[in-house]
């Protein structure tokens, strides 16, 4: 991404490096939350947002489930794990909307496609559109969200209501990051009682990389769409499927 | 974007005094004369050795109610250990209308590490033409302790190709850790006018588009994206061993199958033990799986329940 000449003005913290925590991610070159709307951007990543989100645990209740996620070291484990895959594709097709927007390039729809493409488990493309369709609802209730399709994914949605507030890629690739363990983070302290202190040091801990994985998928907004990321975590998808299909359950994903 | 240099083992002890490798092979089959299948190119490259193994003039396809094609066999053959660290080898693979490519290899590929500069890499592209089919199902890749491997698979299907496409990935040999592989597989389907239409009603839902959605759902080249996967696994892989990634599993594989039969209502979406039959928007499904070793693996991929693979 280019830096541009004015936001060396805003003087915010904002500008601080991140850590260089081990992680797929870190090597953006741009500031996250460069745009200097920061309230913006809490009243967009704020969970009491009513975007749906609350439903969905992430593949949680079905690790819950299998017996895979029973502590808060699995629980560390899971988020990490998802954030490096899943995280990293929602913050790059974030950006690249709210990207494509201000610049009237890329298309919502081609990438709309693409994540389609990335999405091979049908509960996780019905969960995302679901939750994209609600986040929609709601950040046109709040400001000028530009037209598109109805019920796109969940990052698409997320990057139309960036720009649509004037938040900049790097944004978006942040709300997306951090929407990508909280949720999940939540759940999981509903589905087996952990501490809620405990839970939000672990958030706390995982700082360094949703800033990271934030920078690596703004720094991945301006490519090709076919060459955006698409890591995947290969048990999500699973979970996803086996939740689908479990009779009784909390969360409709 | 992930490179496996994030996720790489220190250097391992040099083995050999070998230099990198940089080979590029081809196999390309038509439709010849009489309908029989024809070997327009053949091009082995060491380490990438292929051998036609066998020329049937009729067999039947892999879809159900898919009309037999003449079908020819090659089978890949390692020329040589590896890859090694550094070395860049390439496989082009074009499948022309009316025929069918089945293309198998002997054995597994070691990636192993060694003192070339960057990752070992093995970029592989097809190309299927309107009623051809490809089978592509090569065996396991090893990936070696402190090995750094890179494999890229770009696939373009006719709107009438046919792919069965499976990859297995085996983490470090017995009894060893693992090493890094980063795996893309990017799988586009041409843009069929009718199959845009309903593409885009499903995307669409109806809704307003922005004015930069011109090129619509087919992109700039008139491909539709059917599959894209990276699999990033290393020792030092963010999350590798949690309960969103491989949990305790050795062994990672994907059968991939598309064809204009998949268009329409394909198989239900179904799951079992460490595998699940993954129905994609577009025509054709995924069978994605994780197992402790190679045999458990590839039973999950072949006898996944719907399959057809």
């Amino acid at each position: 991404m280019k830096r541009g000449d004015e936001e060396d003005h805003r003087g915010s913290g904002e500008h601080r490096g991140h850590s260089g925590h081990s992680g797929s991610g870190g090597n953006g070159t741009g500031p996250v939350g460069r745009s200097g709307r920061r309230a913006t951007l809490l009243v967009l990543a704020d969970g009491r947002m009513p975007t749906g989100g609350h439903a969905h645990s992430g593949g949680v209740e079905a690790a819950v489930t299998d017996g895979s996620l029973a502590s808060l070291t699995d629980l560390a484990a899971f988020l990490l794990g998802r954030l490096h895959t899943a995280g990293l594709v929602a913050a790059a097709f974030a950006a690249a909307t709210c990207h494509g927007i201000e610049t009237g390039r890329t298309g919502v729809i081609e990438l709309d496609a693409e994540l389609d493409a990335r999405t091979p488990s049908p509960a996780q493309r019905a969960a995302s559109r679901a939750q994209g369709r609600t986040l929609l609802r709601a950040g046109r209730a709040a400001w000028p969200v530009p037209a598109g399709p109805r019920a796109p994914h969940h990052p698409v949605a997320l990057g139309m209501v960036a720009a649509g507030a004037g938040l900049a890629p790097g944004d978006a690739a942040l709300a997306a990051a951090h929407a990508t363990v909280t949720g999940p983070a939540t759940a999981a302290t509903r589905l087996i009682g952990l501490d809620p202190l405990a839970v939000t040091a672990v958030l706390a801990r995982l700082a360094d990389d949703v800033e990271a994985t934030a920078h690596a998928g703004e720094a991945a907004a301006t490519l090709p769409p076919r060459e955006l990321p698409a890591l995947t975590g290969v048990r999500l998808d699973l979970l996803a499927e086996r939740h689908r299909v479990t009779a009784l359950r909390m969360f409709t994903s | 974007m992930p490179t496996t240099a994030d996720a790489a083992s220190p250097p391992a002890t040099p083995r050999t005094g070998r230099t990198a490798v940089r080979a590029h092979a081809a196999v390309r089959v038509e439709r010849g004369t009489h309908g029989a299948p024809r070997l327009a190119e053949l091009r082995s490259d060491v380490p990438i050795v292929l051998r036609l193994t066998d020329v049937s003039p009729v067999r039947t396809g892999t879809g159900a109610g898919v009309a037999p094609l003449p079908t020819m066999t090659v089978h890949l053959v390692n020329g040589a250990a590896g890859p090694l660290a550094g070395d860049d080898l390439r496989l082009d693979i074009s499948v022309g209308s009316g025929v069918r490519l089945v293309l198998r290899s002997v054995a597994a590929t070691v990636a192993l590490p060694g003192h070339g500069p960057g990752p070992s890499r093995l970029t592989v592209t097809a190309e299927v033409a309107d009623g051809g089919e490809l089978d592509f199902g090569p065996e396991p890749t090893v990936v070696a302790d402190g090995a750094d491997h890179r494999v890229i698979t770009d696939v373009r299907l006719a709107a009438t190709a046919r792919l069965r496409l499976r990859e297995e990935i085996l983490l470090g040999r017995f009894g060893e850790p693992t090493g890094s592989i980063l795996s893309t597989l990017r799988i586009d389907v041409a843009h069929a006018a009718d199959a845009a239409d309903a593409s885009n009603a499903a995307h669409a839902s109806g809704g307003a588009r922005t004015a930069g959605d011109a090129a619509g759902a087919g992109g700039p080249a008139g491909w539709v994206p059917l599959l894209r996967q990276e699999l990033l696994l290393g020792p030092r892989v963010p999350g590798l061993r949690g309960p969103a990634q491989l949990g305790g599993a050795r062994a990672v594989g994907s059968l991939l199958v598309a064809g204009p039969e998949w268009a329409g209502p394909g198989p239900e979406a179904a799951v079992a033990e460490g595998v699940g039959l993954l129905p994609l928007t577009g025509p054709g499904y995924l069978v994605s799986a994780l197992a402790d070793d190679a045999v458990t693996l590839r039973r999950r991929l072949t006898a996944a329940p719907g399959s057809t693979g």
